[in-house]
């Protein structure tokens, strides 16, 4: 099952690969905030169908209540798109956005097993864990590179 | 000097976001936690898009020149964000956005190279070295740690 699990993550990135590419499609039509919230909208129509699956299989089931801000994600995802827009409209540019982007989402990554930050258990992590995000975050950084140099180029 | 700062915070909101869906996905489901993450973002967008002009707030939308392609991406969404929560509380955020990242990564050198737009070789090939020894620890050390 671990196999799996790595090859879903890998899977999981080309999708957010596509949703990003879909995302700014539809973003260029209409604006980031417009754009941002049909995503979301459309989102939410697909999903129903699983909430209400879970919701129908729950029905008899007394649960405890969850602390609200585990409901919380989805603001930050407003707040994500709007960050990333005034970075890459800046001196900084797209890939200066995504480079930050990923700097903060590996270490932060990093903290939030190390520490068990939001709930999460606390993991020790390895000598391994670390030289793993260190390559795929310079390979990722060679690759952004390449792609502005190419930009750039006449 | 403030945008190196957006960037950087949007990268750490991007996994305090995830870290808290999987929180979600672990005491529900994960296709429940990416319901709820899509059900409020999209409560949170409508506020800022109501309060900044709604449809009078600059966009002039020509609906019919909108291609099918930008309307799928909130459905692969869903699947991933669901993916993603659920993983994070069986391997760990780190692993988990390592991984994540790679996928996403390699996929715009793949479509690079199928549209003809990779300019320089040597940076692409040793970028994608980098990534796929990244990936191929993690199949090495294949047991995932416990909490």
């Amino acid at each position: 099952m671990g196999r799996l699990y790595l090859l879903l993550a890998v899977i999981a990135g080309a999708g957010i690969s596509w949703t990003v590419y879909s995302n700014s499609l539809l973003a260029t039509h209409t604006t980031d905030i417009m754009g941002s919230m049909m995503v979301h909208g459309i989102g939410t129509f697909f999903a129903l169908s699983f909430f209400l699956y879970y919701f129908y299989r729950q029905r008899n089931h007394k649960a405890a209540p969850l602390p609200l801000w585990n409901y919380g994600g989805g603001i930050l995802g407003g707040l994500i798109v709007l960050l990333f827009s005034k970075t890459a409209n800046s001196y900084l540019g797209i890939s200066g956005a995504i480079c930050l982007g990923l700097v903060g989402q590996t270490t932060f990554a990093l903290a939030v097993d190390g520490f068990g930050l939001f709930g999460s258990p606390r993991r020790r992590l390895s000598g391994l864990d670390l030289l793993q995000a260190s390559l795929v975050l310079s390979g990722s950084l060679l690759l952004v590179w390449s792609q502005n140099s190419r930009m750039t180029a006449p | 000097m403030i945008e190196i700062l957006f960037g950087l915070s949007g990268g750490v909101l991007i996994a305090v976001s995830q870290t808290i869906n999987s929180r979600l996905a672990i005491a529900t489901t994960a296709m429940n936690a990416s319901f709820w993450n899509h059900l409020v973002g999209a409560g949170f967008m409508s506020l800022l898009f109501l309060g900044t002009g709604g449809f009078h707030g600059g966009a002039n939308v020509q609906w019919q020149m909108v291609p099918w392609q930008a309307y799928l991406g909130g459905a692969v969404g869903v699947l991933a964000t669901g993916a993603i929560a659920f993983l994070i509380g069986r391997m760990g955020a780190s692993r988990t956005f390592t991984l994540v990242i790679s996928g996403q990564v390699l996929t715009g050198v793949v479509m690079d190279g199928l549209m003809h737009r990779i300019s320089s070789h040597e940076l692409t090939l040793s970028g994608t070295a980098l990534i796929l020894a990244g990936i191929g620890i993690s199949f090495l050390k294949n047991k995932p740690t416990a909490p």
